[in-house]
């Protein structure tokens, strides 16, 4: 890792240098670089070059920055005095309780109802029918709140610069709902209602699937879906490649021999999602980012099968760990949500045929992205982290405390995992 | 229609066009992030820096002189992001000890000031396709091996292809500087690399 960073220097040689001079003023075009300098400048651009990389296909980031931004409010040099406006303790609960409960005020506890109802009330401003607020409505607010300072209560000035554009009574009250709350939660709140469509599109494609699976457990004598029964210990994420290595191959079976259409297997929050099969007879998903739903790895000392007594989860969001795991990044964190879903929670089905949301990726103690073996060595792990710790400071043990250790440790995904039991939750691609 | 400059952009959107800063955060994605994800090593820190950085524009959009360019200043903003991200990370995971272990000790890579000649330095085709994840992983621990300072000035010309006098005024370092960092950073680059490619790489 970077801790072993060489620190003996290395110099160009001087035509080197030259040439590197002619490469940075012809701004890397080689073909601007002069005869003298040519073969050199060549060379270090083909040296250079390397430094390239494909960055994956994730067009969130863009939101997710605009978002953040918005919440920053007005930049540094208009808001002087302004305070921070963030959003209490109690708005968050009950927003948060808002979202799960489906966007329903009354569904929602009673000691937080009225801050939910302030808050439905906002959304209402954002997302109500046109017919009773005109898209000018929702500009001069967002016009309103941008020229306003943050933390600011809006009632009082609102009322007098409202008034002269003729807004009606319900009108304001929305919109002096919004100021009260605040200007912090208005962008987010966007993107969640964003959100909560994908998530109930989402909640339908569970119950299709389900449909699907119960159609292909009575074809076939109560089995999952499968598309080879040899996978265990091989390497299960290559996706696109053969269904001896690819666990994806077996959810896809549901397409293949039409049990489902292939845009059922797709999420709307998956940007890569594929939503038609590339080939009459492809087998599965081109590649990972394509999969939207992980699928229990299967073949552990016991098959799972589709029936109302049983517990185990089939089916989820897709695995933000496998996801980071197969792209060889070294930070998996076990507690990290689907990315399905702004990263909120996740959509399971259960081998009985429900489909539940959880918040966090947990069915009671058991992490649905991990095999229970390595949830008891991450557990292990960090029982024994501060020992290590202390010990390093201590003088008596040499070396660095970094990710490699995690590596080390053995908690790895290497993509060859499988359950240890039938009950143990653990999807792979 | 031409698509509007960058500073035109900017300038709408501190006139209250928030499209505007949209419009250029889409268009700075795909090199901003490859030039983060080669200077921080991965692609999860890359985008939290990444949106840092758009952010920190944000919050100094008053301070932005209208004259200078937009995008030498936003990779700018970026490297410093990317500086503190690596001095946090490096706080919370590592836990340095007081006299570090040189693991490159003893392999006979070279004394200081040893010079390096590109000519015998094996570089790939022009059409070798490089997007492997092989080729990746060595680039980035090549890079990796490089200190922060080196790998910085490497990369802002590389992905910028501004010059020398440019990347000078943005860094606030005389000239000579500039050019004497790119020198010693397209060096160690170099030798890095070749080690890589004549040793099998390790498990």
């Amino acid at each position: 890792m970077t801790n072993g960073q060489d620190r003996s220097t290395f110099n160009l040689t001087a035509a080197d240098m030259a040439a590197m001079d002619a490469l940075v003023a012809a701004e890397f075009d080689v073909r601007r670089v002069g005869e003298a300098h040519a073969d050199r400048a060549a060379q270090a651009l083909s040296l250079l070059r390397v430094l390239d990389c494909a960055v994956p296909c994730e067009v969130t980031l863009v939101d997710v920055t605009m978002a953040r931004v918005m919440r920053a409010g007005a930049p540094a040099g208009s808001r002087d005095d302004a305070p921070e406006a963030e959003l209490s303790g109690d708005d968050i609960e009950a927003l948060d309780a808002y979202v799960a409960a489906d966007f329903r005020v009354a569904r929602v506890a009673a000691s937080l109802r009225e801050r939910a109802a302030a808050i439905d009330a906002m959304v209402t401003v954002v997302t109500g029918p046109i017919g009773s607020l005109d898209k000018d409505l929702v500009d001069k607010t967002m016009r309103l709140i941008a020229t306003t300072p943050k933390g600011v209560r809006g009632e009082v000035e609102m009322s007098s610069s409202a008034r002269s554009s003729g807004f009606r009574l319900a009108d304001l009250l929305s919109i002096a709902a919004v100021l009260l709350i605040g200007v912090a939660v208005f962008w987010p709140m966007l993107s969640t209602v964003r959100t909560f469509q994908v998530r109930q599109g989402c909640a339908s494609n569970m119950a299709s699937i389900a449909s699907a699976v119960g159609s292909y457990a009575g074809d076939y004598r109560g089995s999952l879906p499968m598309a080879t029964a040899s996978l265990g210990g091989l390497p299960w994420w290559d996706v696109g490649t053969t269904p001896e290595h690819s666990n994806s191959a077996n959810l896809y079976t549901l397409a293949r021999l039409g049990y489902s259409p292939l845009s059922r297997l797709a999420c709307g929050g998956n940007p890569c999602a594929a939503v038609q099969p590339t080939s009459k007879d492809a087998q599965d998903w081109a590649r990972l980012e394509e999969v939207s739903y992980s699928y229990q790895i299967m073949f552990g000392t016991q098959r799972p099968v589709w029936d109302r007594a049983a517990q185990g989860v089939v089916l989820s969001d897709r695995s933000p760990v496998i996801l980071r795991a197969a792209r060889k990044e070294r930070e998996l964190s076990p507690m990290e949500n689907s990315p399905n879903h702004g990263g909120q929670g996740q959509w399971v089905l259960r081998a009985d045929g429900a489909a539940a949301w959880l918040h966090r990726p947990v069915i009671g103690h058991d992490n649905i992205w991990l095999p229970k073996a390595y949830e008891d060595q991450i557990a292990q792990f960090l029982s024994v982290l501060p020992e290590i710790r202390s010990r390093i400071q201590a003088g008596q043990l040499q070396g660095t405390i970094s990710v490699d250790v995690e590596v080390d440790s053995g908690v790895a995904v290497l993509g060859t995992e499988t359950p240890s039991t039938a009950t143990d939750a653990f999807v792979g691609p | 229609m031409d698509p509007a400059s960058d500073e035109a952009l900017f300038e709408q959107y501190r006139g209250g066009d928030r499209k505007a800063f949209r419009t250029l955060i889409e268009r700075h994605q795909p090199e901003l992030l490859r030039f983060l994800v080669r200077l921080v090593g991965e692609q999860a820190g890359a985008e939290d820096v990444f949106q840092d950085a758009f952010l920190q524009i944000h919050l100094s959009a008053d301070t932005f002189d209208a004259t200078r360019r937009f995008r030498p200043w936003l990779f700018t903003i970026a490297a410093n992001k990317a500086r503190d991200h690596l001095r946090k990370k490096g706080r919370r995971r590592t836990l340095e000890l007081s006299a570090p272990v040189d693991r490159d000790r003893g392999d006979g890579e070279g004394s200081a000031g040893a010079f390096v000649d590109l000519m015998e330095v094996r570089v790939p085709a022009p059409d070798e396709a490089l997007d492997n994840e092989e080729t990746n992983r060595q680039v980035q621990r090549a890079l990796d091996g490089l200190p922060f300072i080196l790998r910085e000035i490497l990369l802002l010309a590389y992905f910028q292809r501004i010059s020398y006098a440019q990347i000078a005024d943005e860094l606030g370092i005389p000239l000579g500087t500039v050019k004497s960092r790119l020198h010693a950073a397209v060096a160690a680059f170099a030798k890095k690399w070749n080690t890589m490619n004549e040793k099998p790489s390790e498990p």
